[in-house]
């Protein structure tokens, strides 16, 4: 496939999300890591295809095309208003994250320290209509195992995330499908907690785009011993640390008034059945 | 002589008249009772239905609806009969006389209600759940007061009496959140153990379906006549239960294939004796 337009080649990060007018039968492909996502306007109709590649490929770009692979699996939207822009945009994934780290994290007693943890982005394509934008699809780039957050009578399918935990900002790579966390976890009890899992919910989160990455609002756990209740806050805003930053996507149910505080089980449960 | 006759015709008349007038007062209550008291039954009680449903749940929900129904049917038959002038005195005699013979006769019956009573009460499943009871299994569609309605996956429809609830063992598969297909296999007595259980781990970890925690649980079982025994019991969302079946075992398939574990046939190693006193003549 060779395309007539001039390449427009994304900077790293800055302007990955973007949005793409198109006329009556343009087309636009837009690419990230090993996802392409192809989309057309035909006869008012949009339509969007999708590829993935083993080999990731080193340019990410996003641009107007003129010719399009003819063996993509279309999808086809019959919208009832007209729609000349199409938007590639982040968006978390829809259900609970059961954070573990590859390896448990003791916190020694009185002791705050700051985890980073890489959070993985969809991608949400929606077109603009009548003021608003109406997603056609959203596309999973990696997809997550399944975790159960609670026992064997209760509780909430999660997605469960495996997590370096780095403690160093300078020990992220960038990737481009991700959104840094802030995790600072305050051990005020007098025994040393081992951090295994922790349950987030992305309805609390926000996206911020800096100039390098994506970012979510920090998240704040408070322990207090065995006995005493421990808290995990959802900040309302990124780490102090993120000067320049532009909010590129709300959290669906925004922390109120700092923080929402939320249940919180650092240790895994045994199961004893066999 | 004609003054009394037009005066007897005139009594003739009027008796007609409220004769007939009756009539067609019984005949209009009757009309209103059926045209909108019965339907107004119908109306009424899956309305309430709906809003039981909504508060109590579908199980007892429905049993509300169905009482509701049936005893609000019953009154306006009664009513009907009281204003077609039946006397239900004698006809609830009559039916006690014949109760009698009817409470023989519906032994069945009436065990299947009482049972239905207790389903009710213990409530072992509600409908939507998946049940086993001996070899059939479907979906609950309705807990009445004689029977269990059932479909099954294929789409059959089975009607189990409320009596063979009470007495068979009953599995409910759904009722719990989550569930673990066991899976047991065999595999070469070449194989080495350890390998055989990473190889188990590693392909239910990069299974969707499987579910992180409660982690897959995997069991050396022992020595078969011609592998080793193996059991992997890997936890999934309830709704995802056939998808996991489907794709896990196409993955062990798949992953003892490229790890070059063999899943043995069945094998007998057979002596026969006049080749070994042979053999021996030979040594």
């Amino acid at each position: 496939m060779k395309d007539q337009l001039p390449l427009k080649k994304l900077p790293p990060a800055s302007n990955r999300w973007l949005a793409i007018g198109l006329e009556e039968n343009e087309a636009a492909v837009w690419s990230v890591e090993h996802i392409t996502v192809y989309t057309q306007r035909v006869l008012g109709d949009w339509m969007l295809a999708r590829t993935e590649s083993i080999d990731t490929p080193s340019e990410q770009f996003a641009r107007k095309t003129h010719s399009l692979p003819l063996n993509l699996e279309w999808k086809r939207w019959a919208l009832e208003h007209e729609a000349k822009e199409v938007r590639f945009w982040p968006v978390l994934p829809d259900r609970s994250l059961v954070v573990k780290t590859r390896i448990p994290v003791i916190v020694p007693p009185k002791t705050t320290i700051e985890l980073y943890v890489n959070f993985p982005i969809w991608l949400e394509v929606s077109v603009f209509q009548k003021n608003e934008y109406y997603t056609l699809d959203t596309i999973v780039p990696t997809s997550l195992s399944n975790t159960w957050y609670g026992n064997q009578y209760e509780g909430q399918l999660c997605y469960a995330l495996r997590s370096r935990a780095r403690r160093s900002l300078e020990d992220l790579t960038d990737e481009p499908l991700r959104a840094v966390c802030l995790f600072r976890i305050i051990n005020q009890s007098d025994d040393s907690l081992p951090v295994e899992k922790i349950k987030i919910d992305p309805n609390h989160l926000s996206l911020y785009q800096s100039a390098s990455r994506l970012w979510t609002n920090h998240i704040t756990v408070t322990f207090k011993g065995d006995e005493e209740h421990s808290e995990l806050h959802y900040n309302s805003s990124p780490p102090k640390e993120l000067k320049k930053h532009k909010l590129i996507r709300e959290a669906l149910d925004p922390p109120n008034r700092g923080s929402i505080i939320d249940r919180l089980l650092f240790r895994s449960d045994e199961s004893d059945d066999q | 002589m004609i003054s009394l006759f037009a005066a007897d015709t005139e009594t003739d008349l009027t008796l007609e008249t409220i004769i007939a007038r009756d009539y067609w007062d019984i005949a209009l209550r009757v009309g209103v009772l059926l045209l909108i008291a019965l339907p107004a039954c119908f109306i009424v009680s899956r309305v309430i239905g709906k809003m039981s449903r909504r508060r109590v749940g579908d199980h007892l929900g429905i049993l509300i609806q169905k009482i509701l129904l049936y005893g609000s049917i019953i009154a306006v038959v009664i009513t009907i009969l009281l204003e077609l002038g039946f006397n239900l005195g004698a006809l609830l005699g009559a039916a006690g006389i014949m109760s009698v013979a009817i409470g023989f006769a519906s032994q069945t019956s009436l065990s299947n209600i009482i049972s239905g009573i207790f389903l009710y009460g213990e409530k072992p499943f509600a409908v939507g759940d998946v049940i086993k009871i001996g070899n059939t299994t479907g979906v609950v569609l309705s807990i009445d007061l004689l029977s269990v309605k059932l479909r099954q996956f294929n789409n059959e429809f089975v009607r189990i009496p409320n009596e063979t609830m009470i007495k068979t063992e009953v599995t409910n598969v759904t009722k719990f959140p989550i569930r673990r297909l066991d899976v047991e296999l065999g595999v070469s007595y070449s194989s080495d153990i350890d390998h055989v259980t990473k190889a188990l781990k590693e392909t239910a970890d990069e299974n969707p379906f499987s579910l992180d925690d409660p982690a897959p649980v995997i069991i050396f079982k022992g020595f078969g006549d011609s592998s080793l025994n193996f059991m992997i019991g890997a936890w999934c969302e309830k709704s995802q239960f056939l998808d996991l079946r489907n794709t896990l075992l196409r993955d062990i398939k798949n992953k003892f294939d490229s790890e070059g574990i063999e899943i043995p046939f069945p094998q007998r190693v057979v002596h026969l004796q006049g080749e070994r006193e042979e053999d021996q003549g030979i040594i």
